[in-house]
C-alpha cells in the first residue's frame, strides 16, 4: 500500500511542475535554515558539557557590595580555592585559572625574537584534573605541578615548533622568564568557555606560592563531591569567607559573597559576569529559534495553500477512488504521503545545501559549526522527526479537505472550496505578517547599529592609533613620544590605561559638604596630552600639563593630584562647571583637585549611559600609547611610526590598532543580529513571494476564461492586474497593519537594553511594508502579465 | 437481494420540494441484468448512485439482503459498498496518473488484497480483455473503447456481485459499445447483477429486464424476452 502511495506520489509531483517547484524550493530553503539555526543552538547549548562529571563542577562568582552599590564580578583571591581543598571535605578538587590577557599582553620568545601573545593563562597543578583536556604529550598531574613549566595547545606548538612531538622539553622565554614546555593539549574545542595558548604553571607566580585574599584576580573553579549539596556547601563557603576576611570586610565597610555557577550555565548565564570568552545572550538564542520556527512555518504554509488550492484540481481522483472504495484513511494517507515525500526531498536538499553553505554561516554566526553533529544517530533521527512532523503539518489540512470531499459532487467537479478559501487568506495574511515584521524588525536593528557607528562620540576617533605600551617601557616613553612627534607621523601622543571606547576601572567620589554623597566614577589613567589626542572638548578650566603630578605621586607625597572630570560627573555633584574648577574632592580615598571639565563622550558602550569620569595623569597605569595621526597615507606613518619603535624597544613588537575598527568592533553581536536578520528576513520574503506566485497562478488559471472573456470586452492589461491583484493587497494591507504592532512591540523591548538609542522614526516601517507591496506587486503583475497574453479565441473556445 | 421501498429524493428549495426520484418502489434479484432507460434529468443516475451507496441523502428504504443500509454503521455500510459493488462510469474516469495495471490495481490496494493476489487478478483481467500489451500504457494512451475496458477490469477486480454502468457507451461508437455489452452479457452468465443506465435501445437487448423511467418515476418495468 505505501509502495503504491509513493508511486501515486512522486507520479503526482513529477506532473505538476510547477506547484512541486514551489513548494520544494520553499521547504528547503525553509529547511535549510531551520538546521543552520539548530546547529547553531546546539552548538551555543553544548557549552562546557564535554568534561567529565561536568554538572559537578562550578565556577565561583563574588557578589561585591559596597555603600549599597552591589558589584557582580567573576574573578576571586587566589586563597580561595587552596582553602576550600583543605577545609571543606565535599570538595573534590578545584583550580584557579589567571587569565594574564586581561591585564596585557606577553611577549613569547623561541629563540626567533619576541611574539606578542594576546591569550595566556596561568593554572594551578589540578587544572587537568578538573577540566579532563586530553594530553597530546605529558602526564595530566604533572605538566603544571612545577614551577616554570608551560602548556601549549597543539596549534601553538606547531606555530613555534613545526610539530608537536618536538615542543616537549623545549625553553619558552616569557617576557624574559625561562619555562619548559611540559605538554602539548589538544586545541580548545569552539564550545568551552576557555581559550588560551598558553597555561602555564600558577607555581610560577607570585601568588601561586603564597596565596593571598587580595586582590581578587584569578577564576576559581571547583569539583564537588557526587550528591553534595550547593547551598549547604555555599554556607560553609561563607563561614570560611567570615574565618579569613570578615575583619578586613569589616574594617573598610565592604560585603562580599561568594557563590556557585555551573560551569555549563558560564556561557549562557547572566553575560554582565563576563569571562574568558565573551558569552551568549540566551534571548538571541530564543528569538532565533523563533526564527527558525517562523521560516518552517511559512514553507508549510506555501504547500498547505498550494496544495488546497489545487484540490479543486483533483476532485475527480477523488470522488472516483472513492468510488472505488477508498476509505477516508486511505486517501488520507495518499495524500499525507505526498506531502512527506516532498518534504523528504526536501530534506535531502537541504542537508546537500548545508554541505555547500555552512562555512559561510559559520563566520556569520561566528562560531564553528559542522556536518558531523547532523550526521550521526541522533541528528538523523531528529531529520526524519523532522521530516514525519513538517509531512504531517504540511499535508494534513489539504488531505482532510480533499479525504472528505462527497463522491459525486467531486466527480461532477461541483465541489466549492469556500472554507479552504478563508483558511487559505488566513494564512497568507500570517506569513505576510512574519515576512513583514521580519524586514520591520530588521531595519530597526539596522538603523541602531548606523546609529551607533556614526553618532559622535565627543571626541575623535578617526586617525588615532592605538599601540600597545608596556610598563617595561616606561623609561625610554618619553623620548619615544617625542621621536614620534618629531617623525611628523604622530601629531599628538597620549599613554592611557584602556582605549577611550571602553573605560573600566571604578573610583569612589566624595565632593565633601554635608548634602553631598558618595558615587561610583569610573577613572581614567592617562596623561597630559590625552585631551589633545582625542580632541575633547574643555567647558571650563585648563588642560593638564607636564608639570601637574600624577596619582602615583601625589600618593606618595599625599599631595593633591589635579583631576579633570566630565560633565555628568559635575552634575551629579550639582555644580556648575565654571564653579567646580578648583573645587577639592575626594577621589579614590585621596584628596583631587579639579582642574578643568569636559563634556561628555562615550567611553563605553551605547547599552549604557554616559556616567561620571575622572581623568587624571598615571602612566604607570598605561597599556596602550594612543598616537593621532596626520591624514593622508596611513601605511606610510605607520612604517615611520614603527622604525622609531623599533629604536627604542628592539624586543618589543609593533602591533596598532585602529580606534575606529576597535570601536566597530563593540557591537560585534548586534552586527551579527542585525546580518542574521537580514538574511533571514529576506529568506522570509522570498518563500512567501514564491507561495503567492503560486496562488496567483492558480487563481489565475481558474479565471482564465473570466479574464479572456474580459479582455474580448476590452480590459486593458491594467484592468486585468487589479482583478487579480485586489484580493491579495487587502490580504497583505491587514498583514502589514499586525507587521506594524509587531515592530512596535520589538523596537520597545530590543532598544531597551541601550541606554542611546536611536530616534522612533517611521522608516523602518514604511520601507519594509514598500519593499513587501513591490515584490508582491511584481510577483502578481508577472502572472497577470502571462495571462493576458493568452489568445482569448483559443481559451475560451475549450470551453 | 435489493429492495427500495417508497424511496424518495428531492431538493429543498426555497418554496418547494423539487423530487428528482418519487415513490420508487424496486426489487432486483441476483443475477438480474437490467436495463434503466429514460430521457436525461429522469433519475437514472440518481438511482444508480443511491443504489451504490454513493449518495446517501434520501428518504425511504433500501434494503440490502434484509438489512436495511440506514440502519448500518458507517464502517459496514463502507465494507459492503467496497465488498458488492462495481462501477462503469461514461466518462471512464481512469486515473490518468496511473497505467492500465495501476488502475485495475487500485481497488485491490483498498479492499487489502495481498500482492500476489492482485498480481494473478489482474494478470487473469488483462488476459480476458486481451489487455496485456497495454499494461504499462497511460489512459492516454488508449482509444475510448480501450479505456472503457480498462474500466470495466477495473470494476470487476474486486469480484463485485453488483455492477452498476452509468451509460457505460454513451463516448464510443457502435462498434466499441458492442464489443462492451458482450462483455457485459458474459458477465451476466457468470452471476454476476448488473444494472445499467443508458439512452440507447438496443443496448437493453442483451439484459434481462427493461425499466424506463420519466420525471423520477418507474414508467414501465417488462422483462426482456430473448427470442
Amino acid at each position: 500500500m505505501w509502495k503504491n502511495y509513493l508511486k501515486i506520489s512522486f507520479r503526482n509531483l513529477r506532473k505538476r511542475k510547477l506547484y512541486t517547484g514551489i513548494n520544494l524550493i520553499g521547504l528547503t530553503i525553509a529547511i535549510v535554515s531551520f538546521l543552520a539555526i539548530c546547529l547553531y543552538i546546539q552548538h551555543e547549548w553544548s557549552y562546557d558539557k564535554m568534561y567529565a562529571d561536568y554538572d559537578r563542577i562550578y565556577k565561583f562568582n563574588q557578589e561585591f557590595v559596597s555603600q549599597g552599590e552591589s558589584q557582580l564580578v567573576s574573578s576571586t583571591p587566589s586563597s580561595l580555592i587552596p582553602t576550600l581543598i583543605e577545609e571543606i571535605p565535599e570538595v573534590e578538587t578545584g583550580t584557579l585559572v589567571f587569565d594574564i590577557s586581561i591585564f596585557s599582553s606577553v611577549l613569547i620568545d623561541a629563540g626567533e625574537g619576541n611574539q606578542e601573545e594576546q591569550s595566556f593563562a596561568y593554572a594551578d597543578e589540578n587544572y587537568f584534573k578538573v577540566f579532563d583536556f586530553e594530553l597530546l604529550s605529558g602526564n595530566p598531574a604533572l605538566v603544571l605541578a612545577e614551577p616554570n613549566q608551560i602548556v601549549l595547545t597543539k596549534s601553538t606548538a606547531e606555530r613555534y615548533f613545526g610539530d608537536t612531538g618536538s615542543a616537549s622539553g623545549k625553553v619558552l622565554k616569557v617576557d624574559g622568564k625561562d619555562f619548559t614546555v611540559s605538554g602539548v593539549m589538544q586545541d580548545f574545542p569552539s564550545n568551552s568557555h576557555m581559550e588560551f595558548d598558553f597555561i602555564a604553571s600558577f607555581k610560577s607566580h607570585r601568588h601561586g606560592i603564597e596565596p593571598e585574599w587580595s586582590p581578587s584576580n584569578y577564576y576559581t573553579y571547583v569539583k564537588l563531591k557526587p550528591g553534595t549539596d550547593v547551598a549547604a556547601f555555599e554556607d560553609k563557603v561563607e563561614q570560611i569567607k567570615e574565618k579569613y576576611l570578615g575583619k578586613d570586610l569589616a574594617e573598610y565597610g565592604y560585603k562580599t559573597a561568594f557563590f556557585l555557577q555551573p560551569v555549563s550555565q558560564i556561557h549562557l548565564g547572566d553575560q554582565s559576569l563576563g569571562s574568558i570568552k565573551p558569552g551568549t545572550d540566551i534571548r538571541y538564542l530564543y528569538i532565533f529559534g523563533i526564527v527558525a520556527l517562523l521560516l518552517i512555518a511559512i514553507g508549510i504554509i506555501n504547500y498547505v495553500n498550494l496544495a488546497t488550492a489545487e484540490a479543486t484540481e483533483r476532485n475527480k481522483e477523488v470522488g472516483l477512488r472513492k468510488a472505488m472504495g477508498a476509505g477516508r484513511g486511505q486517501l488520507f494517507g495518499q495524500f499525507v504521503s505526498e506531502s512527506m515525500l516532498l518534504t523528504f526531498g526536501a530534506t535531502v536538499l537541504s542537508v546537500l545545501c548545508l554541505y555547500l553553505i555552512l562555512p559561510k554561516f559559520s563566520s556569520i554566526g561566528g562560531v564553528p559549526l559542522s556536518m558531523d553533529s547532523l550526521m550521526n544517530p541522533i541528528g538523523i533521527g531528529f531529520m526524519v522527526g523532522l521530516i514525519a512532523i513538517v509531512g504531517l503539518l504540511a499535508g494534513m489540512y489539504p488531505s482532510l479537505i480533499l479525504s472528505g470531499m462527497e463522491p459525486i459532487k467531486a466527480l461532477a467537479n461541483k465541489t466549492k472550496m469556500g472554507g479552504g478559501a478563508w483558511v487559505r487568506k488566513s494564512l497568507v495574511v500570517f506569513q505576510f505578517f512574519v515576512s513583514i515584521g521580519l524586514l520591520i524588525a530588521t531595519f530597526i536593528v539596522k538603523s541602531q547599529l548606523d546609529y551607533m557607528q556614526n553618532v559622535s562620540l565627543g571626541y575623535d576617533r578617526e586617525q588615532v592609533v592605538a599601540l600597545t605600551y608596556h610598563y617595561n617601557m616606561r623609561n625610554v616613553a618619553e623620548t619615544m613620544k617625542s621621536e614620534m612627534l618629531k617623525s611628523g607621523a604622530a601629531t599628538s601622543i597620549a599613554l592611557a590605561g584602556d582605549m577611550p571606547i571602553h573605560i573600566k576601572a571604578g573610583y569612589k567620589i566624595f565632593p565633601g559638604g554635608d548634602n553631598q554623597r558618595e558615587f561610583m566614577i569610573t577613572g581614567y589613567s592617562t596623561d597630559e596630552d590625552i585631551v589633545k589626542t582625542l580632541n575633547l572638548a574643555i567647558l571650563a578650566g585648563t588642560d593638564l600639563n607636564e608639570n601637574d603630578i600624577s596619582r602615583a605621586e601625589a600618593n606618595e607625597s599625599k599631595a593633591i593630584v589635579p583631576i579633570i572630570l566630565n560633565e555628568s560627573a559635575i552634575k551629579e555633584m550639582g555644580w556648575e562647571p565654571e564653579e567646580a574648577i578648583g573645587k577639592i574632592v575626594n577621589f579614590g580615598f585621596s584628596d583631587a583637585r579639579i582642574k578643568a571639565v569636559v563634556s561628555d563622550f562615550y567611553f563605553n558602550s551605547m547599552h549604557e549611559n554616559i556616567g561620571p569620569l575622572g581623568i587624571f595623569k598615571d602612566q604607570g597605569n598605561a597599556n596602550v600609547m594612543l598616537v593621532k595621526i596626520p591624514s593622508g597615507n596611513p601605511s606610510a606613518t605607520l612604517a615611520s611610526l614603527e622604525e622609531v619603535w623599533k629604536n627604542f624597544v628592539p624586543e618589543r613588537p609593533f602591533n596598532y590598532r585602529f580606534i575606529d575598527q576597535e570601536y566597530a568592533q563593540l557591537y560585534r553581536s548586534e552586527e551579527r543580529v542585525g546580518v542574521i536578520f537580514t538574511l533571514f528576513s529576506g529568506i522570509a520574503v522570498f518563500i512567501a513571494c514564491m507561495g503567492l506566485f503560486g496562488l496567483v497562478s492558480y487563481v489565475a488559471l481558474r479565471r482564465t476564461r473570466e479574464i479572456s472573456i474580459r479582455k474580448v470586452l476590452g480590459a486593458t492589461q491594467k484592468d486585468i492586474v487589479s482583478v487579480l491583484a485586489s484580493d491579495f493587497f487587502k490580504l497583505l494591507l491587514v498583514a502589514s497593519v499586525l507587521a506594524i504592532g509587531f515592530g512596535l512591540w520589538f523596537s520597545d523591548t530590543w532598544l531597551q537594553s541601550f541606554a542611546n538609542k536611536v530616534e522612533f522614526s517611521p522608516m523602518p516601517y514604511i520601507l519594509a511594508i514598500m519593499l513587501v507591496l513591490l515584490l508582491a506587486g511584481l510577483t502578481i503583475g508577472y502572472r497577470s502579465w502571462k495571462v493576458f497574453r493568452l489568445n482569448p479565441a483559443k481559451t475560451l473556445k475549450s470551453e | 437481494m435489493i429492495e427500495l421501498k417508497n424511496l424518495d429524493k428531492y431538493i429543498e428549495s426555497r418554496f418547494q420540494r423539487v423530487f428528482i426520484l418519487k415513490g420508487i418502489d424496486l426489487t432486483i434479484n441476483e443475477g438480474e441484468f437490467i436495463t434503466l432507460m429514460g430521457p436525461s434529468g429522469a433519475g437514472k443516475s440518481t438511482l444508480l448512485n443511491i443504489l451504490g451507496l454513493l449518495d446517501e441523502d434520501y428518504a425511504g428504504e433500501y434494503l440490502f439482503g434484509d438489512r436495511s443500509i440506514k440502519s448500518m454503521k458507517d464502517r459496514e455500510r463502507a465494507a459492503l459498498h467496497k465488498s458488492e459493488f462495481g462501477y462503469i462510469f461514461q466518462a471512464y474516469h481512469l486515473i490518468d496518473e496511473l497505467t492500465v495495471y495501476e488502475n485495475i490495481e487500485t481497488p485491490l490496494l483498498y479492499r487489502k488484497v495481498s500482492s500476489s493476489e492482485r498480481k494473478s487478478i489482474i494478470a487473469d483481467l488483462l488476459d480476458r480483455f486481451n489487455m496485456v500489451a497495454k499494461k504499462d500504457l497511460f489512459p492516454a494512451q488508449l482509444s475510448g473503447g480501450q479505456q472503457q475496458l480498462v474500466g470495466i477490469a477495473r470494476a470487476v477486480a474486486g469480484k463485485p456481485r453488483v455492477l452498476l454502468a452509468d451509460e457505460p457507451t454513451g463516448n464510443l461508437h457502435s462498434g466499441q459499445a458492442r464489443e462492451i455489452m458482450e462483455v457485459f452479457q458474459e458477465l451476466h452468465r457468470e452471476g454476476t447483477t448488473i444494472i445499467q443506465a443508458t439512452h440507447a435501445r438496443e443496448n437493453a437487448d442483451y439484459g434481462t429486464r427493461l425499466i424506463d423511467m420519466l420525471d423520477g418515476k418507474i414508467e414501465k418495468d417488462e422483462a426482456i424476452i430473448h427470442v
